[in-house]
């Protein structure tokens, strides 16, 4: 089973072949760690740095982020039935895992969901509608890759 | 490209475009290091002396707090006794921060060396092998490297979270790391250049040296944080909310003073880092601009985001792009002189010297002004000479100095008014106006400076070194005596000295007397007022562009007119004491007009003519009249008129070139070098002040500098409190009783054992001996702090140095009766001290305390410095012979821990007898070898522990003109009462009150006068089991004894004969049974 870095790197290598080495270097973390990284992706004011205010426009970490969101949500619908704290545990130690862990099965509405999700954080980046919409295909097409019977590539 | 003139002028004179941010950052390193010692210290003796012993010592050494001002407090203070207390009471924490300093200094180089590793654990940074998909990453990073030209290996990471295009240097000097953010590698295949500009521009940090200094500063910031700012505000605040150390001073704003300087010290900190790192980064992009070929456009994209607001880029450590972007084009602000900086450098560098004052005072002044002076003068000073030397290059008009001497002074000014309030509390200083001199002489300084710049000449160095050295000279005068908080010269022992009346000295001689108060006072080699000479000397190297001939003429001429009038004047007053003011006023004017003319006539250089023109007059001046005058008023006017007038020179040439008409004036540009006049000139001025100097070296300081005083603020009652406490408790307690031990016992003793042994010379040697050196410790003590009280003490003095005398010979001549005069010498000792305790009052009572009245018996309390006392006064009987005791008692209530009591019970001298019409009457001189117990025990006991009581009696003699019975009883000061017992007429002995004895109760329940032929008075008496002696007191003072007829059993009648010649009635009866003395007063006979 294919795991979200493979998806990534898959959307990656299509879409924008430029930010593999981004991908690269990101599969060298933790994935809860990426998740954080992606979220406060703005830079600091680190002394001696280049200077603040040079944030790229990158498609991986939207990819990255709609996909985790949404596996998140399911891992959490999933351990509701569950006290809170051992669901809690539940999640870490799924962040935890390494990046290569399978994604799990979606359903329509995850699809949905990725989809929606991808196509509004690229067009926020400023990329034009109609890209914004062909990038959020191209990852639910690379996700659908993952159900049976259509077999992986 | 517009960087050409940079790269020119770089090639030209690269010093003196060296980036003054180094110099910034040493300044930054120099006042962590300085502020932790001052700051550590400060904390050490806090703990180390919690009572405040350090206070304690200086209070009694005459240390005023009521004046908010550290010198005028220090006023009169005796310096010596001072220190011998610290060094007794006071445990020593000075090793603190010899310790601490090193510590802190390691423990720094620790984190800058771990900080590197932990930055990159952090950021779990790859190699970029692991990231180098198409197999050029690493090579291209290699030739960036090798392009770069870096003798340092760079270790190169990148940090994986990081999307920005961007990346940053850290590490150590010798082992810098880059870390390239993940962001940059997608960068590095979308714009190839972009990342080559990004990557040049972090090496270029590298290659200027900025990882060092960066690191450096902020490892010893965050161990200076966090082990001196921190505890220190933690400290401050404590005292502040506590109220504790501070609350004998009366300086409520101490602490508050203290939190804002650590405060000023964390923002100065921070904004100035902050200013100094967008320097370095404005130069990381000239560098790679100019070194390796990066073009503008490829650093700074034209679409990159313009500033913040204003307020925010001060907090950040890069310039805005805008500003960057601008710099690329033209690197104007790079070389401009920024207000800012300037006056941050001035306050940062002022609480460096004030941090450095509080570590040590006295004889490193001179090294503390060099060191001060130096940081400020070398950073000022390189960023006008780039300003300067960037101006004439791009032919503008060169900066005149003006504003950055202003800032800069004002930097100096505002950290003087920190400086004074955490040295000395108060919100303002008395005098802040003088704040105007240090800025003006800055300002001067630095307009010398930039003029001498404008010179052609290369060495910036040695132009640096006279206003380095003259502003030495005055902030060594301004610490030594602190205008700001106010100068008093009075020039009394000037007067005195020369002879003159100090009441109505004529002008001249009291400004002979003032000029003492003004720099150049003190003419040896380390009054450094010989710097002000190098400020004329040093430009003569290059003068052709100032107009050398010019400037030699208006020497001559106004050297020679100071020397006519002088000669004129010399005969025209003969007042050898107005001669010095002569001297110093008549050459200063010459220097002044000359300089002022001069200034006016100079259009680009007026302060460098001026400057050379007024030294050429004085020296012309002083020469011409040398053979008039004598050598010693010469050589004592030299401080004056190379000093401080030197200065003002510099002042009256910028004021009258300010207002100078503009037009006419022409400067040659190219005269002839007149090499033999600047060789004579400079000769002459260096053999002068050599002979001058080295005279002064000689005589040191002379008398006259040291006659510099300041009018001592009398102290207030409630500070002579605190004084004379101070002074008990720190050695004048000790001394009384170890002078009442020798009178009571030792003495007493010696003489009883002499008659009974075989060495009566030897016994009563080895009680001599206890004498000791109490007489030097004695005279060796801090003064009293009452007048009256220096006087009694001297008399102690005299009193136990005269029996040193007959102990003497007791010793050496075994003359016995020599003993009894040693003997009598120490009683009158004791006696003395009785009186002087009498003067101080109380232990200490604060002023203003209404006193309690209650009925005799009962116990008052009183609480002083946290030592809670309970007195009480239980009786009062009055005897016949109009003598009166009042039984006493003072027992220690209480003390916290942190306080110790020193000394016994109060002195019998602060109790006072009062009679219903006022009369207040202190306590008689205690009858030698009384039979009763008399207060306070002379046998020198002392309060050790809560409980420890002392009672006895305390005599007083009854006034003639007083018939009454005394109303109340008194614990007093010498001004105003604090406890009182009132005498009611139930509580003494009015008829009827039986009254307890030893063995049984003894009352009178009535008496009876029969007038007649006889006149006889008889009282009816209850129980008086025991012989005893009844008398009768007449108003008139007369006092009859029983007859002895009377019956004296209890429940009998005793029977007074009235003498027929005295009408006075009888006023009290008195019981006297050999222990004790009973007194019953009488109401107005029932005929």
């Amino acid at each position: 089973m294919p795991s979200l870095l493979d998806v990534v790197r898959n959307v990656v290598a299509d879409f924008a072949p430029e930010e593999l080495p981004l991908v690269a270097a990101l599969g060298h973390l933790p994935p809860d760690e990426v998740g954080k990284r992606l979220a406060d992706g703005t830079s600091r004011d680190d002394p001696l740095g280049f200077g603040m205010g040079e944030v790229v426009a990158l498609v991986t970490p939207v990819v990255w982020t709609a996909v985790q969101q949404v596996v998140n949500h399911m891992a959490t619908s999933a351990a509701d039935g569950m006290g809170t704290r051992v669901r809690d545990r539940l999640i870490k130690r799924r962040h935890r895992k390494a990046p290569g862990t399978p994604l799990p099965r979606f359903g329509p509405a995850e699809y949905a969901q990725v989809a929606s999700t991808v196509g509004e954080q690229a067009v926020r980046l400023g990329m034009t509608p109609e890209r914004a919409e062909l990038l959020s295909h191209r990852v639910v097409d690379e996700l659908r890759k993952l159900e049976p019977g259509d077999g992986t590539s | 490209m517009t960087a050409a003139p940079t790269s020119q002028l770089s090639r030209a004179d690269a010093r003196a475009l060296g980036s003054p941010t180094t110099l910034r950052f040493v300044l930054l390193l120099l006042l962590f290091v300085a502020g932790s010692a001052a700051l550590s210290g400060g904390i050490a003796a806090e703990f180390a002396d919690p009572a405040d012993n350090t206070l304690g010592c200086a209070l009694a050494g005459g240390l005023n707090p009521d004046v908010t001002f550290r010198f005028d407090a220090f006023t009169g203070i005796d310096d010596a006794a001072v220190r011998a207390c610290w060094a007794h009471y006071v445990p020593d924490t000075t090793w603190v921060p010899i310790v601490v300093v090193p510590t802190l200094i390691l423990l720094a180089v620790g984190l800058y060396l771990v900080l590197p590793r932990w930055k990159t654990r952090r950021s779990r940074l790859l190699a970029p092998a692991q990231v180098d998909l198409d197999g050029r990453l690493c090579a291209d990073l290699d030739a960036l490297v090798a392009e770069a030209g870096l003798r340092r290996r760079v270790r190169i990471g990148v940090d994986p979270g990081a999307l920005t295009a961007g990346a940053v240097v850290f590490g150590t000097g010798r082992h810098p790391v880059l870390r390239l953010h993940s962001g940059l590698l997608v960068t590095r295949l979308t714009d190839r250049r972009r990342f080559r500009a990004i990557v040049l521009h972090e090496l270029a940090h590298i290659r200027n040296g900025d990882v060092l200094v960066t690191y450096a500063t902020v490892a010893l910031w965050r161990v200076f944080l966090a082990a001196a700012l921190v505890p220190s505000a933690v400290l401050a605040v404590y005292n502040l909310v506590t109220g504790r150390s501070p609350a004998a001073w009366h300086l409520s704003s101490l602490p508050a003073y203290q939190l804002i300087e650590v405060a000023l010290i964390v923002v100065l900190v921070y904004l100035s880092r902050a200013d100094i790192l967008r320097t370095r980064e404005m130069h990381a992009d000239l560098t790679a601009v100019q070194r390796w070929d990066v073009r503008p456009a490829e650093l700074v994209h034209e679409h990159a985001p313009t500033g913040r607001r204003a307020f925010w880029e001060l907090w950040r450590t890069h310039p805005s792009w805008s500003l960057r972007r601008r710099t690329l084009v033209a690197p104007d602000a790079l070389f401009s002189l920024n207000a800012s900086a300037m006056f941050a450098t001035g306050l940062i560098a002022d609480i460096f010297a004030g941090q450095l004052y509080s570590l040590a005072e006295g004889p490193s002044l001179i090294y503390q002004a060099l060191s001060t002076a130096a940081v400020v003068v070398a950073i000022a000073g390189v960023s006008l000479w780039r300003a300067v030397r960037y101006a004439q290059a791009k032919g503008k008009r060169p900066p005149s100095g003006w504003g950055t001497g202003f800032w800069l002074g004002a930097g100096l000014a505002v950290g003087e008014l920190v400086i004074a309030g955490v040295l000395g509390g108060g919100w303002l200083p008395p005098h802040p106006e003088v704040l105007a001199i240090l800025i003006a002489v800055v300002m001067l300084l630095a307009a010398w400076t930039a003029e001498y710049v404008r010179l052609p000449v290369r060495a910036m160095v040695v132009g640096l070194v006279p206003p380095w050295l003259a502003l030495a000279f005055v902030l060594t005068w301004w610490r030594l005596l602190t205008p700001v908080e106010g100068l008093l010269a009075s020039g009394t022992n000037v007067l005195s000295g020369l002879g003159v009346s100090t009441t109505h000295p004529p002008l001249l001689v009291e400004i002979t007397a003032t000029l003492v108060s003004l720099p150049g006072a003190d003419t040896s080699f380390g009054g450094l007022w010989w710097a002000i000479p190098l400020l004329w000397l040093v430009p003569l190297v290059r003068w052709e562009p100032l107009g050398p001939r010019r400037i030699v003429r208006a020497s001559l001429v106004g050297g020679l007119a100071a020397a006519a009038g002088l000669f004129a004047a010399r005969f025209a007053i003969a007042d050898a004491a107005a001669e010095l003011s002569l001297l110093v006023i008549v050459i200063t004017a010459a220097m002044l007009g000359t300089a002022a003319v001069v200034g006016a006539r100079s259009a680009t250089y007026p302060l460098l003519t001026a400057s050379i023109a007024s030294g050429g007059v004085a020296l012309v001046a002083t020469l011409c009249v040398s053979s008039v005058f004598p050598f010693s008023l010469l050589e004592f006017s030299t401080g004056y008129v190379f000093g401080p007038a030197g200065i003002a020179c510099l002042g009256a040439a910028a004021l009258a070139h300010a207002v100078r008409p503009r037009h006419g004036v022409r400067v040659p540009t190219t005269v002839r070098r007149p090499r033999t006049v600047v060789a004579i000139v400079v000769s002459v001025t260096i053999a002068v002040l050599a002979v001058d100097t080295g005279h002064g070296t000689a005589q040191a300081r002379r008398p006259v500098t040291a006659s510099v005083v300041r009018a001592a603020p009398e102290p207030s009652a409630r500070t002579l409190e605190l004084q004379v406490d101070a002074w008990v408790r720190f050695g004048g307690g000790n001394l009384i009783e170890r002078i009442d031990a020798i009178g009571d016992t030792t003495f007493q003793n010696a003489i009883a054992e002499a008659g009974s042994t075989s060495d009566p010379a030897g016994t009563l040697s080895a009680a001599c001996a206890r004498l000791g050196s109490l007489t030097d410790d004695a005279d060796r003590l801090f003064p009293v702090p009452i007048a009256q009280g220096r006087r009694i003490w001297a008399r102690i003095v005299d009193a136990l140095d005269s029996a040193a005398t007959a102990c003497g010979r007791v010793r050496r001549q075994h003359d016995l009766t020599s003993f009894l005069a040693a003997d009598d010498d120490v009683q009158n000792a004791e006696s003395e001290v009785d009186t002087l305790l009498g003067w101080m009052g109380p232990v200490g009572v604060p002023p203003g305390t209404k006193p309690v009245v209650v009925s005799l018996g009962e116990y008052q309390s009183l609480v002083y410095r946290g030592v809670t006392y309970r007195f009480a006064a239980a009786d009062v009987s009055v005897r016949p012979d109009r003598t009166a005791t009042v039984n006493v008692a003072v027992c220690l209530a209480g003390a916290p821990p942190h306080v110790t009591v020193v000394g016994g019970p109060p002195s019998a001298q602060s109790w006072r007898l009062v009679f219903p019409n006022g009369i207040r009457v202190a306590p008689a001189k205690p009858p030698r070898n009384a039979d009763a117990p008399l207060y306070p025990p002379g046998n020198g006991a002392a309060f050790g522990a809560t409980g420890d009581c002392a009672a006895g009696l305390v005599p007083f003699d009854i006034p003639a003109t007083e018939h009454g019975a005394p109303a109340q009883v008194e614990f007093a000061h010498p001004s105003e009462p604090v406890l009182v017992w009132h005498v009611t007429s139930h509580d003494t002995d009015t008829l009827g009150t039986a009254r307890e004895i030893p063995g049984g109760t003894v009352a009178v329940t009535g008496y009876s006068i029969l007038t007649g032929r006889h006149r006889v008075a008889t009282i009816t008496v209850a129980c008086a089991d025991r012989p005893a002696t009844w008398s009768l007191l007449l108003a008139d003072g007369v006092t009859i004894a029983s007859n002895p007829s009377g019956s004296h059993d209890c429940g009998g009648s005793i029977r007074f004969d009235l003498p027929a010649s005295d009408r006075a009635d009888p006023v009290e009866i008195d019981y006297n049974s050999g222990s004790t003395n009973l007194t019953w007063l009488m109401t107005p006979p029932t005929q």
